[in-house]
């Protein structure tokens, strides 16, 4: 088990198992939540070690919103990157309190810039 | 949200009114003008009759009366005629007569007469009777002098000096006569201008008096109407250039409020449509860039690492099973477009509809793998129908089902001939919904989140294939089977 980690949650599995197959290479772990319970659980459990956290929009069992709220609760918001399809992520990001997102489709070198970040290869901000 | 509030005279009421002042003032005027007219036709005739006419017999008694002075004045160098001097005499006579029985106004009681009278006491012409009762007067005395002279015997100089003498006195008696009718001219003519100015001081006041009236009622009219239409049409502008819609609530009852308020209920729904329509495209551009993510992602990860097949193929397979519903959806939007401008292109040929709607289910099974389809079709009936269309359709039809009905119970599809018609059955468990809500899937920009295989999706409602099967001639109907049971009929024509 590797002392930094990335925590995505998103319903979309294929989207998951992208980021597992990105993170692989690396020395970071992946912890996969298919829902915002599921993440809030997860996050708790490896708080720790947790440098990022990629969330969805669009998600079943909790708004967004409250869900944010709740994570924030145990990280800085900053480590938290909205990760969305919806039309103007800026807007929705700032909606939930959130400065930093990802708008899907992204490109590849997107996502490993973000995974390098959360193994302290680099932290670029965005 | 401007309230605006409104008289509660109507506009329609307030043009009635204007309307009425307007032919009220006509009428008036009319009526004047008419009373104007026939007074002064009144007031000519009888000019005419009593003035005018006793004027031409005057003229012709005064040259009766001239023949014999001169008759007189010539009886010492040549006897006259005494018939003919009785002729000229009796002429006179007629005259007078006819005078005192048809022409004297002092002798006249019609209505026209006693008018004149008070015409001639208003213009202190009064002593004009007297003068005429006089002058006939004295025109009888003369001829009553000529008549004895003429009748006694032998003309000598004496009796023609005399009967001279008397034709003169005659002759001025008649001239008498004459001055008072030109006197009576005057004050008739007179008494015809202050009539003609008095109807035109009427007809004036009468016209002024509707102008401000009708001015009044204009202005009372456009104010109620203008500033309505003015907000009107600044709300239609505002509309129009910037798509917003300010409610304007027009409480009275006229008719400018039920414009108002029909214009006002058109803009809320082409505005609840707007936002319907940007709804709809925020869903549809999330389930097209969803899948395109893990597409892109996938496929730019395999071309990083092309040593690794399992990337390849776990790509491979994401494209493909992606792929199949992007192009779906991308079509139903397409086609959903060309049915709302009136153009869905339909291009029939005969299709196998039990194959088609197997290899329908098989598909959206594929994309959808938590839901499972029980599919029993009646083989060997071909329908005339435009393949593209149908397939979509049928794609919609079960994916909305599959959308709706619960997970882990099957759907079932059903495909069976129905007289002259082919009925495509899809009954799904699903809690029923009161009538307008399942009629609300039918609209344009609608459609249904579910929990999909990779996540929440959205499914597109039913319009589109509403819109197919009555291109076919046939019907698409929603029904509830049970409190906890739909169904969804696609019937047509075989």
């Amino acid at each position: 088990m590797s002392d930094d980690a990335i925590l995505i949650i998103d319903d979309d599995a294929d989207l998951r198992d992208l980021v597992r197959l990105v993170a692989e290479l690396t020395d970071v772990d992946v912890v996969e939540a298919a829902t915002c319970v599921e993440g809030i659980t997860a996050l708790r459990a490896n708080r720790d070690r947790i440098r990022l956290v990629l969330l969805d929009y669009f998600m079943p069992g909790m708004d967004p919103t409250s869900c944010t709220r709740e994570l924030c609760r145990l990280v800085d918001s900053t480590m938290i990157v909205l990760c969305t399809a919806a039309t103007d992520p800026p807007g929705r990001a700032a909606e939930i309190g959130l400065s930093r997102w990802l708008a899907k489709p992204f490109a590849l070198e997107a996502l490993e810039s973000l995974v390098r970040e959360a193994a302290g290869v680099s932290r670029p901000g965005r | 949200m401007h309230l605006h509030r409104t008289r509660p005279v109507s506009v329609g009421k307030r043009l009635a009114a204007l309307v009425g002042v307007q032919a009220v003032t006509a009428a008036l005027l009319l009526g004047v003008a008419f009373a104007g007219y026939t007074r002064l036709v009144s007031d000519l005739g009888f000019m005419r009759r009593y003035v005018l006419a006793p004027i031409e017999g005057i003229s012709e008694a005064m040259e009766n009366a001239a023949q014999l002075k001169l008759a007189a004045e010539e009886a010492p160098t040549s006897q006259p005629d005494p018939a003919l001097m009785q002729h000229w005499k009796r002429d006179v006579g007629l005259f007078l007569e006819r005078y005192r029985t048809e022409w004297a106004v002092a002798e006249n009681s019609s209505e026209d007469a006693l008018r004149f009278h008070a015409d001639l006491e208003r213009s202190n012409q009064g002593e004009l009777v007297a003068d005429e009762r006089a002058a006939m007067h004295d025109v009888e005395n003369s001829l009553e002098r000529i008549d004895v002279r003429l009748s006694a015997s032998g003309s000598d100089g004496h009796t023609a000096a005399s009967i001279e003498s008397d034709a003169r006195d005659l002759r001025t008696s008649l001239r008498k006569l004459l001055r008072v009718n030109v006197g009576f001219i005057a004050v008739e003519n007179a008494a015809i201008e202050r009539r003609s100015r008095q109807t035109s001081w009427w007809m004036s006041g009468v016209g002024l008096l509707g102008l401000a009236g009708s001015l009044a009622l204009g202005l009372h009219v456009r104010r109620a109407i203008a500033p309505r239409i003015q907000r009107l049409v600044l709300q239609v502008q505002r509309f129009k250039e910037l798509g917003v819609h300010e409610r304007v609530l027009e409480e009275g009852r006229d008719e400018i409020a039920i414009l108002a308020n029909a214009l006002d209920a058109g803009f809320a729904a082409i505005a609840a449509r707007d936002r319907e329509r940007e709804h709809f495209l925020a869903i549809v551009a999330h389930e097209l860039k969803t899948p395109m993510t893990s597409i892109l992602g996938f496929t730019e990860l395999a071309l990083a690492r092309p040593e690794s097949a399992h990337v390849r193929a776990r790509a491979l397979d994401l494209v493909r099973s992606h792929a199949g519903r992007l192009g779906r959806l991308i079509d139903d939007l397409l086609l959903a477009a060309s049915t709302r401008s009136g153009a869905l292109p339909f291009r029939p040929q005969p299709v196998d509809p039990a194959a088609l709607t197997q290899k329908v289910a098989a598909e959206v099974v594929m994309t959808m793998p938590k839901r499972h389809f029980d599919v029993d079709v009646s083989r060997g009936r071909h329908l005339l129908a435009d393949e593209h269309l149908l397939t979509q359709a049928v794609w919609t039809l079960l994916t909305y089902a599959a959308a709706v009905a619960e997970t882990r119970r099957a759907i079932n599809v059903r495909l069976e001939p129905d007289g002259a018609h082919l009925r495509l059955e899809v009954v799904f468990d699903a809690p029923a919904v009161p009538a307008e809500e399942m009629e609300r899937a039918f609209a344009p920009f609608a459609s249904v989140q579910y929990e999909g295989g990779s996540g929440i999706r959205n499914a597109v409602g039913l319009f589109l294939c509403r819109e197919i099967a009555r291109v076919h001639g046939g019907s698409l109907l929603a029904m509830n089977l049970t409190h906890a049971q739909r169904m969804l009929v696609l019937d047509l024509p075989a």
